[in-house]
């Protein structure tokens, strides 16, 4: 009588796995993949501005707006700087994936200043120096920065990369922790 | 008067009762004598247990697997036999007089559902092309599938850092290879090789590798080969029966348990179900000089039968579901070729992917579940019996990047992808009865498919897929010679939805694929064995090799498939001879193979691309014509009643024939050997045993110039240590092994480690696993 009273209810509880058991995808109205949730950094634009002339500002590209992948930068520009200037410069990083729907996504990087830094690698550019202006309490960000040509007669050729790494929970303030958001090695011109 | 009748009723009562108990006293006094075999091979099952139900009474056999019961009464009796690596069996014998039986462990004959290959004698023929692994000798690792797969010759194991291995068969993984779970072939992320297969090992009874296309029931696809899970089968005896496993490791501290329970209902002996499960979790793995963060992972899976079998038909609802959580090791999810080039440059991980031990699962890691239910019915005629097998399958694979999503609005709880694939698979075989010297088998399978996506990005485009596949087999065998034929005939239909600049393209893909297998064995005196199979096969692309499209973060690549790709055809020729000597002390094999395949695809290094996170490398699946030949050696040898010793190799040369170079991410060439002693059983310890092994991992010399961006990784030896034995506590059998693995910790790395650009491979690691098989009796007499 016990063993069939065990019996009788495993078979219930089997049945009941049966009915419950099936998993199955459990939002089927969206089968495609949909890029809204997140953005993505497509674009990055550095703003040099004369200091001793603030409305002469110019601005150099990277915009890839298809994502990594795919098609090719649209915009990939040369970096021409002048000899014995001083510069402020501010970078921006976009999502420009969406077209009508551009967003700027350097605020959400200044807002988590602690867990970014922007580094500048230069090589073949003796003549260019900098220095960043802005800082998360602690540590530099990159953001904000201050750059400045000599008045050597040498022209410089040479590249000048940009690192955005994310860096939760593991900012030092040197370039190597975290991860590698974005990575753009411009060619460079000073003269 | 009556006084008088009531003495004499008395009188003769106690007249028969002496009657009675004389003729007891007489009759019980009968022996039964027998020899328990292996119904495989037919070798003596040396002390096996043999157990009579009713009198609750047992003894043991002897080396030899003779056994003796003596003074027994007459009647009928239940029988249970049992002996360590085989499944419990009963027998049930009418005892009239002291008789002589013979006792077979593991029959096939006349079960219901039995492993069947095609072409059919494959299983049987273990020493050729095939091997067999029982599960519950391989307890220390029952970890993964793999793992266990892995301790056939020829086989080896391509892994994404230490929680995550796949089965390479004769250098071929991945798309090439087909696992089989219970009839069903698995329909999971196959192409992915950073994805382990979703079996749980412990619902697996027995293991069977067959290495080549030969077994052409399950597909054409399967060029490198086929892995056979079989689950137990409830239901084969009267009792109540299970196992309990209990593991632990001491380098990831790693603990899991498992159980089986089968039995059959004793009111409806018709019936009879099963029910499975095992858990798993694991913390941080160590090298020898680090930990490395980010690597616990967790399993959970559980599994249940239900069937009905009558005389000549049987039908079992089987459901299972495997969930894992698997942490990735976080410096081996990269940015970009830059930072490719520094973690190969230097040589240990940064501070941050070091970390401490825990049991956390963070960013990256991977979420999989694959769930199954299939509806199994067999037909037992008198000429043969059909089989008609319905399975559903679901399988998600979610993947959480090292890179949490971007946005203020983002959900961070979100995958960066996710995939659902959903399959329905169908099919109907019948397999011929033998007559004469001839047996054949036909079937038709079908199969449909949907994968949908979710997430910001992907790797694989969403689509339906159809198949439908037929296929025949004929067996023939006379005298000394078996021969084995079979053909198939699949038709396989893509239809993806490319999603390129937001518009969605349609795409379809239509593929015919034929395979045909013809083997020759010869098998002379259970001595010699020697066997040739020649199979033709082609291989439909798989969906990634047509439409990848995307970044693999965690090889830094950016990888592209190719929409005109074609099928590659592959042409294997395998000679395999057994020997075993007649003293049975000696085993030899050896299988030889070479694998022609034209229109091979894979993945064609390309110039750099340049995106915002710096440079990617590029892959292109292309197809190029190969060649893949090697050898598997395998020696066991019984040097004295305690001391055996097994040697064993694999060797493998691959090369790209159209490009004159080799082809990269082929195994290494490996060989091991093993010395291992027997005690002598005492009350308390049966067969205790120790064992050390020495395996030697060459150097892959033969490596494509150019385009791995590593060297390969320097040959290096690991030392062993395993000692175990079936201890007897109380009316249980525990059967209890230690492994120590590295037991020098070694630092290493393995080219076939996709991690081996990051980080060491583990350092010492010691497990303990046991295992309890019962039998709870709920026969009352």
């Amino acid at each position: 009588m016990n063993l069939k009273f065990k019996s009788i209810s495993i078979i219930v509880a089997l049945v009941a796995i049966t009915f419950t058991g099936c998993k199955k995808d459990d939002d089927d109205d969206h089968d495609h993949i949909h890029n809204e949730d997140g953005e993505l950094i497509t674009s990055v634009e550095l703003s040099f501005i004369d200091s001793a002339n603030v409305s002469d500002t110019v601005m150099f590209a990277f915009r890839d707006p298809d994502g990594e992948g795919g098609n090719g930068p649209t915009v990939f520009d040369s970096i021409k700087l002048r000899k014995g200037t001083t510069y402020y410069m501010n970078i921006s990083f976009l999502d420009e994936s969406n077209p009508n729907d551009i967003e700027d996504i350097t605020e959400e990087i200044k807002m988590e200043d602690d867990e970014h830094l922007i580094c500048y690698d230069l090589v073949g550019l003796p003549s260019l120096s900098y220095i960043v202006t802005d800082s998360d309490g602690q540590f530099p960000v990159g953001l904000e920065s201050t750059w400045r040509t000599d008045l050597s007669q040498n022209v410089d050729n040479g590249k000048f990369k940009v690192t955005l790494k994310h860096q939760p929970g593991v900012k030092n303030g040197s370039c190597a922790p975290g991860d590698t958001d974005v990575e753009i090695s411009f060619t460079a011109t000073i003269n | 008067m009556y006084r008088k009748v009531v003495f004499t009723i008395l009188v003769c009562f106690t007249c028969m009762y002496g009657v009675v108990a004389q003729s007891i006293i007489n009759e019980c006094q009968l022996t039964l004598k027998g020899k328990v075999t292996d119904t495989h091979d037919g070798t003596d099952l040396s002390y096996s247990s043999i157990y009579i139900v009713e009198l609750q009474k047992g003894v043991a056999a002897d080396d030899k697997g003779r056994f003796s019961l003596t003074n027994l009464c007459p009647g009928g009796y239940t029988l249970i036999v049992m002996h360590i690596g085989c499944e419990p069996d009963t027998s049930s014998i009418d005892l009239k007089e002291s008789m002589s039986i013979k006792l077979d462990l593991e029959h096939h004959a006349e079960e219901l559902g039995q492993a069947e290959v095609v072409a059919f004698k494959e299983l049987k023929q273990e020493k050729m092309l095939n091997s067999e692994r029982r599960i519950d000798d391989h307890l220390s690792s029952m970890t993964s599938l793999a793992a266990i797969s892995s301790t056939v010759n020829g086989v080896t194991m391509l892994q994404s850092g230490s929680n995550v291995a796949k089965p390479v068969i004769h250098g071929l993984h991945s798309n090439r290879i087909t696992m089989v779970n219970n009839d069903v072939a698995l329909e999971g992320q196959n192409w992915g090789i950073e994805h382990a297969p979703e079996i749980d090992p412990f619902a697996a009874e027995r293991l069977t590798v067959v290495k080549g296309a030969s077994a052409l029931r399950y597909g054409t696809s399967a060029i490198g080969g086929t892995i056979i899970a079989l689950p137990d089968e409830p239901g084969k005896l009267d009792q109540l029966n299970g196992q309990v496993y209990l593991g632990t490791a001491s380098n990831n501290r790693k603990g899991l348990a498992a159980f089986k329970l089968n039995g059959r209902f004793e009111q409806f002996k018709k019936w009879n179900f099963g029910i499975q499960g095992s858990v798993k979790k694991s913390g941080t793995v160590k090298t020898p000089r680090y930990y490395l963060n980010n690597t616990a992972m967790e399993e959970y899976n559980y599994s249940w039968t239900v069937g009905y079998r009558n005389k000549g038909f049987a039908s079992t609802v089987h459901y299972s579901q495997f969930n894992s959580d698997i942490g990735v090791f976080s410096g081996a999810h990269i940015g970009n070729l830059t930072d490719l080039e520094i973690a190969i440059a230097s040589d240990q991980p940064r501070d941050e992917d070091k970390g401490d031990f825990s049991y956390a699962i963070d960013r990256p890691y991977q979420h999989v579940e694959h769930e199954t239910i299939q509806w199994k019915n067999v037909l037992e005629r008198e000429n043969g019996q059909w089989k008609l097998v319905l399975a559903r399958q679901f399988n998600l694979r979610e993947e959480y990047d090292k890179h949490l999503p971007r946005g203020f609005t983002a959900d961070e709880s979100l995958p960066e992808f996710a995939i659902n694939l959903e399959s329905y698979t169908g099919s109907l075989v019948y397999e011929a009865m033998k007559k004469g010297n001839f047996q054949y088998e036909v079937g038709v399978n079908a199969i449909t498919q949907i994968n949908r996506l979710k997430g910001r990005r992907s790797f694989i485009p969403a689509y339906t897929s159809n198949g439908m596949g037929t296929y025949a087999a004929l067996s023939y065998d006379k005298g000394f010679w078996e021969t084995n034929f079979g053909a198939r005939l699949e038709q396989k239909n893509y239809d993806a939805e490319i999603v390129e600049q937001r518009q969605v393209d349609n795409v379809q893909k239509r593929f015919l694929t034929p395979a045909a297998t013809a083997e020759v064995i010869y098998n002379r005196f259970k001595q010699v064995n020697l066997g040739l199979n020649y199979t033709f096969t082609q291989r439909a692309p798989g969906i990634n090799e047509l439409f990848s499209d995307g970044i693999h973060h965690g090889v830094a690549a950016i990888e592209y498939g190719d929409e005109t790709l074609n099928p590659e055809s592959s042409q294997k020729i395998s000679g395999s001879i057994a020997y075993q000597s007649k003293n049975e002390k000696t085993d030899i094999d050896v299988t030889i193979y070479s694998n022609w395949i034209a229109d091979f695809i894979y993945l064609q290094p390309q110039e750099a691309a340049l995106t915002i996170r710096g440079a990617f490398p590029v892959y292109q699946q292309q197809q190029t014509d190969a060649f893949l030949s090697g050898v598997d050696l395998g020696w066991n040898q019984e040097l004295s009643k305690h001391l055996s010793l097994e040697i064993n190799g694999s060797f493998l040369c691959a090369q790209n024939v159209s490009e004159n170079k080799p082809l990269i991410f082929m195994p290494a060439n490996r060989i091991y050997g093993g010395l291992s002693y027997t005690f002598n059983s005492s009350e308390v310890f049966y067969k205790p045993f120790v064992g050390v092994g020495l395996s030697h991992v060459f150097e892959q010399k033969r490596v494509p110039l150019d385009e791995d961006f590593a060297k390969a990784p320097a040959a290096y030896s690991l030392l062993s240590l395993t000692m175990g034995s079936t201890l007897s506590v109380g009316k249980y059998n525990v059967i209890i092994d230690v492994t120590v693995e590295n037991l020098t910790n070694t630092v290493y790395r393995d080219y076939m480690n996709r991690f081996r650009y990051y980080a060491d491979e583990m350092g010492r690691n010691i497990s303990v696993n046991l295992r309890v098989p019962f039998l709870i009796n709920t026969t009352k007499k």
